[in-house]
């Protein structure tokens, strides 16, 4: 297995770079560590490609991937904990009760979809359709590039446009004090 | 340390997001990520913050996809619908117009029964009791006529030819999939299982913006008004008849009377309005009037007498 063989020969040749950049990406030197860990094991638990042209950056899409995840995972955790308290004062007995009323929740998860679809509405025509195949979709830029007959560069700016787009509007959502933002 | 920046480089959380989410993204543009990172720790927490908003778009994948993946092999540039649901039915769409000139077509069910039709474009629409629709096809336009009673629809998607529903003065634009019409004694109500519908009154009636409704949610008018309410419910409750139930949450008895009668030719009246003010909550099983008023006994302080050819619900006596 040749391509397994080059990326763990480059992951090895790679560490510092990698753990530079994971520690830089989480701010989180012991984090880091454990991400580059656990890239080990997946590079080599995963189905991996014939052929990798390029390894190395093969190794830092995954390691970025692992840490966004990672980072995400840990936001969510946080969210968690601060709703635990917040809602700690709802109690039987001694035992504080955090479930919400199911019916909230339906009421709640409703209103998060509505918002989402808001901010995507908000988006230029063209950008909205780029944003949409590729965060919803799926389809990779390289193929919504020959599917609409623009370059792959301006698909990357059609999507860099849309995450500008919907950042802002998130940020004057929670700055108009609406839904609380997930993790 | 400086980052290795053109002027056209990635210069924002939004600009590195998208660099590296592409397939295209190189090992110099991770390098040089990691420079920006380290240049000030307002950009990873820039970078952070995207990702909530990403995360909060993800979370709703399924619901703003709503269907899944059917991959057509030439895009065709959809005409710009504003509506966001459109712009992903598009992705979905499969390359199939309705089917050319064809006559206009119309079903109907006796009281108590109920059908499915399977129309040229493979939408489908499941006929509750009592109830007649018809189809027009025509030039390409896909147009259903509620005359009277229930249905539910379900609509293949197709951003170029809008799927329409009329039911009285009450007209319905399919962007999304499934959803649910009931015309009766001048009421409209329309419950959405799945994607988007936009709801308008037409007419008189007729309002300057129509309702966009999304799953979960009822649309109810009385015909000739404009006032409309939204609200959310169990989208599955208000399918359940095609499983010959009925299922309720907290409704009124005269609700429950009413789809008893549309079910079943023997008639159930209310001795005393009031009553109808009973609320009552649960699954009814749609196998005779007789046995489902039978079970309402069980639940609600009323008792039922056979009078004539119908059935005539009392309160209890105490």
């Amino acid at each position: 297995m040749p391509a397994r063989d080059d990326l763990l020969g480059a992951y090895l040749a790679l560490r510092a770079d990698l753990i530079r950049f994971l520690t830089a990406r989480l701010s989180d030197a012991a984090a880091a560590e454990d991400v580059y860990q656990d890239l080990y094991l997946r590079l080599q638990s995963a189905e991996l490609p014939e052929a990798v042209p390029e390894p190395r950056a093969f190794l830092y899409k995954a390691a970025y991937n692992l840490a966004n995840d990672r980072a995400r995972a840990a936001r969510r955790r946080a969210h968690r904990d601060q709703e635990w308290q917040d809602a700690g004062t709802y109690k039987v007995g001694d035992v504080p009760v955090a479930d919400a009323p199911p019916v909230e929740d339906a009421i709640d998860a409703r209103r998060k979809l509505l918002r989402v679809m808001e901010w995507i509405d908000a988006l230029p025509p063209r950008c909205r359709e780029v944003f949409t195949l590729h965060r919803i979709t799926g389809v990779p830029h390289q193929e919504i590039a020959s599917r609409l007959g623009i370059t792959t560069k301006a698909v990357e700016k059609h999507m860099a446009n849309a995450f500008r787009i919907l950042g802002e509007k998130a940020e004057s959502d929670t700055a108009q004090g609406r839904v609380s933002r997930d993790p | 340390m400086t980052a290795p920046e053109t002027s056209s480089g990635p210069r924002s959380a939004a600009d590195w997001r998208a660099r590296l989410d592409s397939a295209g993204a190189a090992e110099a543009d991770f390098v040089a990520f990691t420079a920006w990172l380290e240049e000030n720790p307002a950009h990873r927490a820039a970078f952070d913050q995207l990702d909530a908003v990403l995360a909060d778009v993800d979370a709703q994948k399924e619901h703003l996809a709503g269907h899944k993946v059917v991959r057509f092999p030439v895009w065709k540039k959809t005409a710009a619908v504003a509506a966001i649901a459109a712009s992903i039915l598009a992705v979905f769409l499969v390359a199939r117009p309705p089917s050319g000139p064809g006559p206009q077509t119309a079903w109907e069910t006796r009281t108590g029964e109920r059908k499915d039709v399977t129309l040229a474009d493979g939408s489908v629409i499941h006929l509750n009791t009592a109830t007649r629709v018809s189809v027009d096809f025509d030039h390409g336009a896909r147009n259903a006529r509620l005359e009277n009673g229930e249905a539910l629809f379900e609509v293949t998607p197709d951003a170029n030819h809008p799927f329409t529903v009329t039911a009285g003065d009450q007209r319905i634009e399919v962007i999304g999939t499934a959803f649910n019409v009931l015309r009766h004694d001048g009421a409209i109500a329309v419950t959405v299982s799945h994607g988007v519908v936009r709801a308008s009154a037409t007419g008189k009636a007729e309002a300057a913006t129509p309702a966009r409704l999304i799953a979960g949610n009822l649309y109810s008018r009385r015909e000739g008004e404009s006032v409309y309410a939204v609200t959310m419910v169990d989208a599955g409750a208000a399918t359940a008849w095609r499983d010959g139930r009925l299922a309720y949450d907290g409704a009124e008895l005269s609700k429950v009377v009413s789809d008893l009668n549309r079910n079943f030719d023997t008639q159930v009246t209310l001795a005393d309005a009031a009553l109808g003010n009973l609320r009552f909550s649960g699954v009814l099983k749609l196998d005779s009037a007789e046995a489902v008023v039978r079970r309402l006994e069980g639940f609600l302080p009323i008792s039922a007498t056979p009078q004539g050819n119908g059935i005539v619900v009392r309160a209890r006596d105490q």
